[in-house]
C-alpha cells in the first residue's frame, strides 16, 4: 500500500515495483492528453473521482474521497498535474494492476506525482522533448510502484535516475528556493512592523 | 466612548495602539519639522477621537523620486490602452514566468499560456504569486476581507500604496480640481463608520508633510457628538475618501466644510447618492473601483459615464466563464493584470465583478459595472450597520463561507459553513441588537450558485 506520508518516490529509490504497461503506450497517451484535462476551470475532484471509479469499477470509499478532495483543493499547477494523471491512469493496460489495488493507494500515488510540477513545469510535459515525456510517465508509474513492461525493477530504477537527472539539479534548487521564500514571506508578513502597515488613502 | 475590549463584539487585534510598533522616524523617513509639528497637533487635538492605531507612509526620498517618475509616465500607458495586452505587459510576463512560482510550475512560455487566477488561488498560498527575486525587507501587510471566507493577507509595498496619492492627483486634475498643498487644511480624510476600525493620525510626505487621518464616524469612536463635529470641522479636509455608504453618513453631519472632491469606493455609488453628495458639498465625486489585491482599476466621474480605466501599469480584459476573452461591449468577468505591486504582480486576476469594456486609449472604460452591492442591516435599536461589520465577526469566528439575510420584518438569518456558530450568534446579536438565527450548511454550494452575494437586506 502506498503511504501518502512516506517520502516521495520521486526523490527516493523504490523498494519494489509491479510490472505495468509499455512505456510507449503511456508516453503516447500523455502527448495526446485532451485539452479538456488541462483547463483550469475543470472540477479536479470530479475528474479524479470519475477516473478512479473507472479504474476500479466501484464507487470510492471515504478514504479515497478524502484524498481526491485534497487534490481538488490544491494549487492550480498541482491540480492540472492531477488532471493529467487522471487521464493517464485510465489507460486500459494499467487496469490489471491498478484495478486490483485500493483506490486510496492510487489517489495517494497521484498526490505524490503532482509534486513533479515543481521540478518539471507542466508546459514541458507536452513539449518536443521525448525525455520529458518519459520522465513524466516514469514519475507517475513509480509513484504507484509500477515499472514499465519489459524492464526489471533494477533497470527501471536506473532508467529513472538517468532520465530524471538532466534538468533536475537546477529545478530542485529552484523548488527549494521557492519553499524557503514562502517561509520568509510568512515570517515577513507576521512581523509586527509589517502588521503596522502604512497609511492608506483610498477605499477599494 | 465605550470600552472596546469588554464588548462581546470585540475583535482580536483591535486593542487600541496594540499594532503600532514602529517609531515615528521609521514611519516617516522623509517628514520635515513642519510636518512633525502638524502631526503632533493632530494626534493631540483637543477633540480628536481616541486613535486606535498609528502608521506612516514609510517613504524615503528615493521613493518620492520613483513616484514622481511614475506619475509622469503612467498617462502614456493609459493613452495606449486597447483590447490587446500591451508590449510592456508581454515583456514583463517573460520575467514573471521565471520568478513567480505559480507561473514557473505551470511552465508559462508567454502571455498565451497564462491562465486566469482567482482569489481562491491566492488564498491557497499567496507565496506562489510573489516573485522570488525581490528582497522582502519592505513588505507591509495588506488584508482583503472579500465577500466571503477568510480575510486574505497579502504583501504590499509602501511605494505602491503611496501611488494612490499621485493617482488621486491625476484623477482630480482630470475633473479640473487642482489639489494644491495647503498646510492649514487636512490634506485627506479617510472615513469609515465602524465600531471597531484602525483609525490614525498621519502625515503625507509626498504632499509636503500635510496631515491626513483615518477616522470612524461611529459615535462610539468619539467623546461625544460635539467633539466629532468640532474635530471634523477644524480639519476642513481637502479630499474626503470613504465607502459610498460612509460618505452619506459624512454628508449627514452637515459640516461647514468645503472639500475639493470626494472619492467613493468599496461599494456601488448609486446615482441619487452621487447627486446628493455633489449637491451637499458642491464638489466633484469620483467613484473609484478596485480591489485590494490589484489596487484601483477604474473611476467614474459623472453618473452613467462609465468607469474609465485609471492610469496605472495595469491591463484589463473581460472574460467568459471559461476564462476566454470576450469582445468589447460584451459583459463578463472583469479580469485585471496589474504590475504595480512588486510583491504581488498578478496576471489575469478575475475580480468576480462584471462589466463590459468599451473605447480605446484614455477613454477605455467599464460600462455596466456590477458586483459591489452596498448592504446595510437595521439593528433592533434602529442603527444602520454596514455589512463590513458582520464580515469582521464572521471571520473572527472562523466561518469559511456564508449568506446573511435580513427580512422585511427585521429577522436575521446567517447560513454558515464551518466556524463557531454559537460564538457568532452571540456576537451578531450584540452587534444587531436583535435575535439572529445561525444555520450551519454542509457545503458552500448550499449557499447558492455564482459569485456569492453573501449579504441581503430587505428593509
Amino acid at each position: 500500500m502506498t503511504d501518502r506520508t512516506a517520502p516521495n518516490p520521486l526523490e527516493q529509490p523504490l523498494a519494489h515495483s509491479d510490472e505495468g504497461p509499455w512505456l510507449r503506450t503511456l508516453t503516447d497517451r500523455l502527448v495526446a492528453t485532451p485539452q479538456a484535462f488541462l483547463r483550469p476551470e475543470v472540477v479536479t475532484e470530479a475528474v479524479l473521482r470519475d477516473a478512479l471509479e473507472l479504474v476500479t469499477d466501484a464507487p470510492l470509499e471515504a478514504d479515497a474521497l478524502s484524498a481526491v478532495r485534497r487534490l481538488g483543493g490544491a494549487a492550480l499547477p498541482e491540480r492540472l498535474a492531477a488532471q493529467v494523471a487522471a487521464h493517464l491512469v485510465t489507460e486500459p493496460s494499467l487496469r490489471p494492476v491498478l484495478g486490483a489495488r485500493a483506490p486510496v493507494d492510487t489517489a495517494a500515488g497521484i498526490e505524490h506525482f503532482t509534486a513533479l510540477v515543481g521540478v518539471v513545469p507542466l508546459r514541458q510535459w507536452f513539449g518536443d522533448d521525448p525525455d520529458r515525456h518519459e520522465e513524466v510517465v516514469r514519475a507517475l508509474l513509480r509513484c504507484m510502484a509500477i515499472r514499465p513492461r519489459g524492464e526489471t525493477h533494477a533497470q527501471s530504477e536506473d532508467r529513472w535516475q538517468s532520465v530524471s537527472t538532466g534538468l533536475r539539479s537546477d529545478a530542485l534548487r529552484l523548488a527549494a528556493l521557492e519553499q524557503q521564500r514562502a517561509a520568509e514571506l510568512a515570517k515577513a508578513l507576521a512581523d509586527k512592523r509589517a502588521q503596522e502597515a502604512a497609511a492608506q488613502y483610498t477605499h477599494v | 466612548m465605550s470600552d472596546p475590549v469588554s464588548r462581546p463584539t470585540a475583535l482580536p487585534g483591535y486593542e487600541p495602539m496594540g499594532a503600532a510598533v514602529r517609531s515615528d522616524a521609521e514611519r516617516f523617513p522623509a517628514l520635515d519639522h513642519g510636518g512633525r509639528e502638524r502631526l503632533d497637533a493632530l494626534r493631540h487635538h483637543a477633540y480628536a477621537p481616541a486613535w486606535s492605531h498609528a502608521c506612516g507612509d514609510l517613504l524615503t526620498a528615493a521613493d518620492h523620486a520613483a513616484i514622481a517618475e511614475w506619475a509622469r509616465d503612467v498617462p502614456a500607458i493609459a493613452a495606449g490602452a486597447t483590447d490587446q495586452p500591451p508590449d510592456w505587459l508581454l515583456a514583463e510576463t517573460e520575467r514573471l514566468a521565471r520568478v513567480v512560482p505559480h507561473l514557473r510550475r505551470l511552465g508559462i512560455r508567454d502571455w498565451r499560456d497564462v491562465p486566469t487566477t482567482t482569489r481562491a488561488d491566492l488564498a491557497r498560498g499567496v507565496a506562489d504569486f510573489v516573485p522570488v527575486d525581490l528582497p522582502l525587507d519592505r513588505v507591509v501587510q495588506g488584508t482583503s476581507s472579500g465577500s466571503s471566507g477568510s480575510a486574505l493577507v497579502i504583501p504590499w509595498h509602501p511605494v505602491d500604496i503611496a501611488k494612490d496619492l499621485a493617482l488621486l492627483d491625476l484623477l482630480l486634475a482630470g475633473v479640473g480640481v487642482q489639489w494644491r498643498e495647503d498646510p492649514s487644511r487636512m490634506g485627506l480624510l479617510s472615513v469609515v463608520d465602524q465600531e471597531q476600525a484602525f483609525t490614525y493620525a498621519s502625515a503625507m510626505t509626498l504632499r509636503g508633510g500635510q496631515s491626513m487621518s483615518r477616522v470612524s464616524l461611529h459615535p462610539s469612536a468619539w467623546p461625544d457628538d460635539d467633539a466629532r463635529r468640532a474635530f471634523l470641522t477644524g480639519a476642513d479636509p481637502q479630499v474626503v475618501t470613504g465607502s459610498a455608504l460612509t460618505l452619506q453618513t459624512y454628508a449627514a453631519l452637515d459640516l461647514p466644510c468645503s472639500p475639493l472632491a470626494l472619492v467613493s469606493g468599496a461599494v456601488d455609488l448609486a446615482t441619487p447618492a452621487r447627486a446628493h453628495l455633489e449637491s451637499a458639498f458642491g464638489a466633484p465625486v469620483l467613484d473609484l473601483y478596485g480591489l485590494r489585491e490589484v489596487g484601483p482599476v477604474a473611476c467614474e466621474t459623472a453618473a452613467g459615464a462609465g468607469h474609465v480605466l485609471v492610469p496605472r501599469r495595469m491591463w484589463v480584459e473581460v472574460v467568459d466563464d471559461g476564462g476566454q476573452p470576450v469582445p468589447d461591449g460584451v459583459p463578463g468577468d472583469l479580469t485585471v493584470s496589474s504590475l504595480e505591486n512588486p510583491y504581488l504582480p498578478l496576471l489575469r486576476y478575475r475580480t468576480g465583478d462584471r462589466g463590459a469594456l468599451v473605447g480605446t486609449g484614455a477613454g477605455r472604460r467599464v460600462v455596466g459595472l456590477e458586483g459591489r452591492s452596498a448592504i446595510v442591516f437595521t439593528a433592533g435599536d434602529g442603527r444602520r450597520v454596514q455589512s463590513v461589520e458582520l464580515t469582521q465577526q464572521l471571520q473572527r469566528f472562523g466561518v469559511r463561507a456564508w449568506s446573511v439575510r435580513q427580512d422585511a420584518d427585521g429577522a436575521v438569518t446567517a447560513r454558515c459553513l464551518g466556524g463557531d456558530g454559537e460564538g457568532l450568534r452571540r456576537a451578531l446579536e450584540a452587534l444587531l441588537d436583535r435575535p439572529v438565527a445561525v444555520e450551519p450548511v454542509a457545503d458552500a454550494a448550499d449557499l447558492g450558485p455564482g459569485k456569492p452575494r453573501r449579504f441581503a437586506s430587505a428593509p
